[in-house]
């Protein structure tokens, strides 16, 4: 590919793929799945725009490694907070962690 | 010596006041707290009776060796400025005396006596500081240091409705503070444009200074406007009819000694101030209010005294005779514009003597009304119609005690012919010169006055023969006579009564000059 | 000096008897009659001799001297003493008087549990009296005045366990008081136009007043005497004193403090202008007339001399009056004397009654009253002696004092009628008819106690004559009550003597022709002692009739009088206690009652109070302002506003995180569009 377009909507997809993930999913797993589509299409950007943008250094493909530490230290926080919750209140379906209702 | 005695004096009862507070919590003597207030009040009759041995009566307060005048609250020029003159002298030893009598009359206080002791004490060191104060702004706090614990002493001690009487007495009183409070200011506020743009509390300075104002103020002449705010102030206090009904509710519901510092003390300094205050430094006023002063004076002597011929309760009936007392007072004072020197001495001389011997005198009538109430806890003449106990109703009070007391019943003979202005006693000179004078000045009116000889002799003589003479009383055969300790109050007050009476040069002489004085400035305004 | 200390002995001894007797009197206990009489002796003493000097050293008099006793600058007031003929003889009179009563009354009142009281009382009054008569000044006058009537009621309610006496004591002394009145004011306007308080002072200085004030200003001071001598209107005082122990009414009622009104009168004679001295004439005569009426029906022996003494004192007020002024001196000096001895006598029986009536164990009959007598002149003589030398003398009988001085008086009215003509018939008409009336009823008195069948035999039979501690003095007086005593001149009918001339004459400065005056009362003098003789003799005639002779009915001779209301009249005082009562008392208490009420509940309860009221009001108003509106509706109303807004906006925390997700995306969504579009 010589143009940028095509990695750009294939973020786009998986972004909004993402989105839909995290806001219509009960399980809060799959939820974490979608914040990791989310993270991952940031990726796919930085290193596009990396690619493609003129630039003497590497700072894109290096921050989008650090992308995939963080979101890996990230998911490995995130599921044992959900374990806590599934502890604390026996599901990992989000509907049922309305502690904070107002 | 001379230069602290005055500050001594006032603030001695204060000191006593406060050494009691650990005293009494740290010594366990029985009645440790009522002997230091006598020591205090006696210490201060001692050091009184010293001032007045060396006392100068010819030298006017800014020549005395007695006065202190130090800056105070630079920022508005008060200064703490203390004095004594002729005026202020026989007003300082009868408050002297009359504490101490009082802390001798209030030794049968069982409740709450710190409290009692302590507030009297601070009573005293307030009502020494009016008498002695030369700087208006001191004056007033002194004149309000004194109205607190009065208002503690009745409601606390008191008779039966004595929250009632308290407030009454304490609610009327400020509000006539507050029209002195309104004279004060306008005072120095006024003065300004005379003093080099600083205003000044400074009594003997506004003597020269006060005449001189002549602002207008909503359309009325800013001297008036003083006059009327000073005199409201004062009114109240005298106690000049219509501003006297407080008097005879504060004076039955409080306790015996407090109603003997109320009349003896607190009714004389209304006249102090108008003397001290509202004359001097508004001459051209007392003229034009002079008549109305004096028709005020034979008001009160009148209302005053039938009003206390138709009492039943004795203490009471005293408390209408303050008033027609106060009344001869006031006709006296008003003699000042009198076309006559002779006339305008009389006058002033015999109201200033009157403040001192109605002191003394009220003083005794209201001790002695006091022992009977302490045997016998009733008052009452003739038993009122709505008495609890109807079987009572209408009947004698008491009857024929002469017989079982009668020491008791000569020391009340010896007052109520002092208070009825019998001669030979204090009374007669004072009454016969405030009459001598206002007659000079106000012939009519005066006229009318001398009812009040007759009518002061119906109530005090009709209560004698009712209370004292006649049968005995099956009830109170078992009366005691007074005891030591009363008569140790009133004799010393009956003795002054009867040495004023036979020989009153003494007390003319400690006032004359500075009464001369004060005619000066106000026959200078005529 | 040895003068200053004479004088002022007379002051100081009576003065030093009442202090030790006053303080000290129980431990004396019955001896306290024997320190008095001594100190009064002394004081005897002295004043005979001050009598004697005075007669034989007339070039030295008057004495006088004057002490400052204070003064404010411009004014000044003295005390001193001012002694002339006139002074020294009512000096003489008072402590002669004086020293005889306590005498008497070491006798009478023995047995007295408050006997030394009594004699510090005597000591008191006696100094207030010649406090009056030493008297240079109306001030010091008017001080001792003041002292007697306090002396008065002390003396007067003495007995203060019975009702009756302290109110006589209240009476006496209030309607002095309304006489004190007048008589201050009446100083005062000297004082002012004059510019002294000395009575010589104010002699010499009056020419320049203005005669209508000072008519005034005289009256004004008579009032004082009018109240004091138990003139009419202000008479009442003196009938109810009589519940005074009978010494007390002899010496102060009778004699001194009476007689001091008429004393005062006369000092200020010389400036009473005519037509204030007409006014004082006709005070007299009404006096003197109306209460020898009333005397006629009393039954009670004290009563009797109590209104004869009223019209007895109205005879010298009268001849002051008319310008006799030596007659008016003479009478009182003689009335004393006389006046005296009949209470002494009668306080005599009447001791005698209470011991029968003791020894009977009856306590209910009235000891004083005529009525109980009868018969008396055997058992005991020397009192009906004496007493029957009084009543000659006050009849008016010659060869008795009362004789001259009364001729005197009346030669006096009818000069002053042959001046003025007119109304002025009624003084003399008045003069003679109370002459007549006092014969009669004075020999009733005599007759109903002394003469007839004793009215009860029980009581009859206890009656002693009394000890010569009490007949001593009987006897001095009455021999004191015979003329030649006045006139040294076996002469009955001669009415001038040393006495007439001591008093001597008065220098009048208000307008009166003292020779013209002096010159009609010569003239009248032979026609007044004729008229007074019939008058005299009539009277004493009808009285012998009707209660020696019995040869008249009394009760159809009262109820003839009663025809036309005179004996009601006479039997009830001429009603004036009961007017008085209604016009003046009721009214006046009821007045006063009112003043209480209106000053109480209405004025301060009702319009003091209602400040009170209406802040009270004014602030429960605030309050309730203060809370229901500023404080629930605003104030908490804000605070529910704010929790209804969030209400509504809490529903959107649901607690469902995706939603908040959905939240955030959508605004950001809508941001970046307008934040392109702008």
């Amino acid at each position: 590919m010589d143009y940028i377009q095509p990695y750009l909507m294939l973020s786009s997809i998986l972004f909004s793929m993402g989105i839909y993930a995290v806001i219509t999913r009960k399980n809060a797993v799959a939820i974490l799945m979608g914040i990791e589509l989310i993270l991952n299409s940031a990726n796919i950007n930085f290193i596009a725009f990396n690619r493609f943008g003129n630039f003497n250094t590497l700072d894109g493909h290096v921050f989008s490694i650090f992308v995939i530490v963080l979101a890996a230290a990230e998911a490995a926080v995130a599921l044992a907070i959900i374990i806590n919750l599934f502890k604390n209140i026996g599901t990992v379906d989000v509907d049922q962690a309305r502690e904070m209702k107002g | 010596m001379e230069k602290s005695i005055l500050s001594l004096l006032i603030f001695l009862p204060v000191l006593g006041a406060i050494i009691m507070l650990p005293v009494s919590k740290y010594i366990k003597i029985p009645n440790v707290i009522k002997y230091i207030a006598l020591g205090t009040t006696g210490l201060q009759l001692l050091l009184a009776g010293w001032l007045y041995m060396n006392f100068d009566a010819s030298l006017s307060v800014m020549e005395s060796p007695f006065t202190i005048q130090v800056e105070w609250i630079k920022h508005f020029n008060i200064e703490y400025f203390i004095g004594i003159d002729g005026l202020s002298i026989p007003m300082v030893l009868l408050t002297a005396l009359l504490s101490f009598v009082c802390i001798l009359a209030s030794w049968n206080i069982d409740k709450k006596i710190l409290g009692y002791f302590s507030l009297f004490l601070l009573l005293d060191a307030g009502m020494m500081g009016v008498f002695l104060s030369l700087d208006f702004f001191l004056f007033y706090i002194f004149w309000e240091v004194m109205l607190l614990p009065m208002y503690f002493l009745i409601g606390i001690w008191g008779g039966p409705q004595r929250h009632y009487a308290a407030i009454k007495f304490f609610l009327y009183t400020l509000f006539g503070s507050l029209f002195m409070l309104l004279a004060m200011i306008g005072l120095y506020y006024f003065t300004i444009p005379f003093n080099d743009g600083i205003g000044t509390f400074n009594l003997i300075k506004l003597i020269e200074l006060a005449p001189q104002i002549d602002a207008q103020l909503w359309g009325y002449n800013v001297q008036w406007l003083l006059w009327i705010s000073l005199f409201i102030g004062f009114a109240i206090k005298v106690p000049i009819f219509p501003f006297h009904t407080w008097l005879p509710l504060a004076h039955v519901e409080a306790p015996t000694a407090i109603s003997v510092i109320l009349a003896g003390v607190l009714l004389k300094m209304g006249t102090y101030g108008l003397l001290r205050i509202s004359y001097p430094l508004l001459p051209g006023e007392v003229v034009a209010f002079a008549y109305t002063l004096a028709i005020l004076g034979v008001i009160n002597i009148l209302w005053g005294a039938l009003n206390a011929i138709a009492q039943i309760d004795m203490k009471k009936m005293v408390a209408y005779s303050s008033v027609s007392h106060m009344g001869y007072v006031l006709l006296g004072m008003a003699a000042v514009v009198s076309p006559s020197a002779a006339g305008a001495e009389a006058g002033m001389n015999g109201a200033v003597m009157q403040m001192f011997n109605h002191g003394t005198i009220t003083a005794m009538l209201f001790l002695l009304v006091g022992v009977l109430y302490d045997q016998t806890h009733h008052r009452w003449i003739v038993y009122p119609e709505n008495h609890d106990n109807q079987d009572l109703a209408g009947k004698l009070g008491f009857g024929g005690l002469a017989s079982q007391m009668p020491i008791y019943s000569a020391c009340v003979a010896l007052a109520f012919f002092a208070g009825l202005g019998l001669p030979a006693l204090s009374g007669f000179i004072s009454e016969a010169l405030c009459f001598i004078g206002g007659f000079s000045a106000f012939k009519l009116l005066t006229v009318i006055g001398t009812l009040g000889i007759l009518l002061n002799a119906i109530y005090f003589l009709r209560a004698y023969q009712r209370v004292f003479l006649g049968p005995l009383n099956k009830a109170y055969e078992k009366l005691e006579d007074i005891n030591t300790r009363e008569l140790a109050t009133v004799v010393p007050i009956a003795f002054l009564v009867l040495l004023f009476g036979v020989y009153p040069k003494p007390l003319v002489d400690m006032v004359s000059s500075a009464i001369s004085s004060l005619i000066s400035i106000i026959q200078g305004a005529i | 000096m040895r003068e200053i200390l004479q004088i002022t002995s007379f002051l100081f001894l009576p003065l030093v008897s009442f202090i030790i007797l006053i303080f000290w009197g129980k431990r004396f206990k019955s001896h306290s009659s024997t320190l008095a009489l001594g100190l009064i002796g002394l004081m005897v003493l002295n004043s005979i001799i001050l009598f004697i000097h005075t007669l034989s050293h007339p070039h030295h008099w008057p004495l006088e001297q004057s002490f400052e006793w204070f003064s404010t600058g411009n004014l000044s007031i003295s005390l001193g003493y001012y002694v002339d003929n006139i002074t020294s003889i009512m000096l003489m009179v008072v402590s002669l008087i004086g020293f005889l009563v306590h005498l008497y009354s070491t006798e009478y009142m023995k047995g007295d549990p408050r006997y030394s009281r009594y004699f510090a009382f005597l000591g008191i009054f006696i100094f207030s009296m010649n406090g009056i008569l030493l008297a240079d000044s109306l001030i010091m006058m008017y001080i001792f005045w003041e002292l007697v009537g306090l002396s008065s009621f002390l003396l007067i309610g003495f007995w203060f366990e019975k009702d009756k006496p302290p109110l006589a004591a209240n009476k006496a002394f209030l309607t002095n008081r309304v006489g004190d009145i007048g008589m201050f004011i009446g100083i005062m306007i000297l004082y002012f136009n004059v510019g002294s308080f000395n009575i010589n002072g104010i002699i010499n200085g009056v020419g320049a007043m203005n005669p209508a004030l000072l008519t005034v200003a005289g009256l004004l001071v008579f009032m004082g005497a009018v109240g004091k001598s138990a003139q009419f209107p202000l008479h009442i005082w003196l009938p109810d004193a009589m519940e005074g122990p009978t010494p007390v009414s002899a010496l102060i009622h009778a004699a001194t403090m009476v007689a001091a009104g008429v004393y005062m009168t006369f000092r200020i004679f010389p400036f009473l202008t005519p037509e204030a001295l007409s006014i004082v004439a006709i005070v007299g005569a009404i006096t003197a007339f109306g209460a020898a009426i009333i005397a006629i029906t009393r039954n009670d022996i004290k009563a009797v001399l109590a209104y004869s003494t009223i019209s007895q004192l109205g005879y010298m007020i009268m001849a002051l009056g008319v310008g006799a002024h030596q007659a008016a001196l003479f009478h009182l000096v003689t009335h004393a004397m006389f006046k005296a001895c009949l209470f002494l006598c009668s306080g005599s029986v009447i001791h005698a009654m209470h011991h029968s009536l003791h020894d009977l164990n009856d306590n209910d009959t009235d000891p004083q009253d005529m009525r109980n007598m009868g018969g008396l002149k055997d058992k005991m003589p020397i009192t009906h002696a004496t007493m029957l030398v009084s009543t000659l003398a006050i009849a008016g009988v010659p060869f008795f004092s009362g004789f001259l001085s009364k001729d005197a008086i009346l030669a006096g009215t009818l000069s002053y009628h042959h001046m003025h003509h007119g109304w002025t018939i009624l003084l003399p008409l008045a003069g003679f008819g109370a002459a007549m009336i006092t014969a009669f009823y004075m020999f009733r008195l005599i007759f109903k106690t002394f003469y007839g069948k004793p009215n009860n035999h029980d009581i009859y039979k206890h009656i002693h004559e009394s000890p010569y501690v009490m007949s001593i003095p009987l006897m001095v007086l009455s021999f004191l009550s015979l003329a030649f005593i006045f006139t040294l001149n076996l002469n009955p009918l001669h009415g001038h003597g040393w006495f007439t001339h001591l008093i001597g004459h008065v220098k009048h400065v208000a307008g009166l022709d003292m020779h013209l005056v002096e010159d009609g009362i010569h003239h009248a003098h032979n026609l007044a002692m004729y008229i007074s003789l019939l008058v005299a003799t009539l009277g004493i005639v009808i009285s012998v009739l009707f209660y020696y002779l019995k040869k008249v009915d009394v009760e159809k001779v009262s109820n003839f009088f009663n025809i036309v209301g005179l004996y009601s009249l006479s039997k009830n005082k001429f009603y004036i206690e009961k007017i008085y009562n209604t016009i003046l008392y009721k009214p006046f208490f009821m007045q006063t009652k009112m003043a209480s009420f209106i000053d109480w509940n209405i004025y301060d309860q009702k319009i003091v109070d209602a400040w009170g009221w209406i802040t009270l009001k004014i602030s429960k108003y605030s309050a309730i302002s203060d809370y229901s509106i500023l404080d629930q509706k605003i104030i908490d109303g804000t605070s529910h506003l704010v929790q209804y807004i969030s209400s509504k906006l809490r529903k959107t925390q649901s607690g469902i995180i995706q939603n908040y997700l959905l939240g955030v995306l959508a605004v950001l969504v809508i941001t970046i569009i307008v934040i392109n579009q702008i």
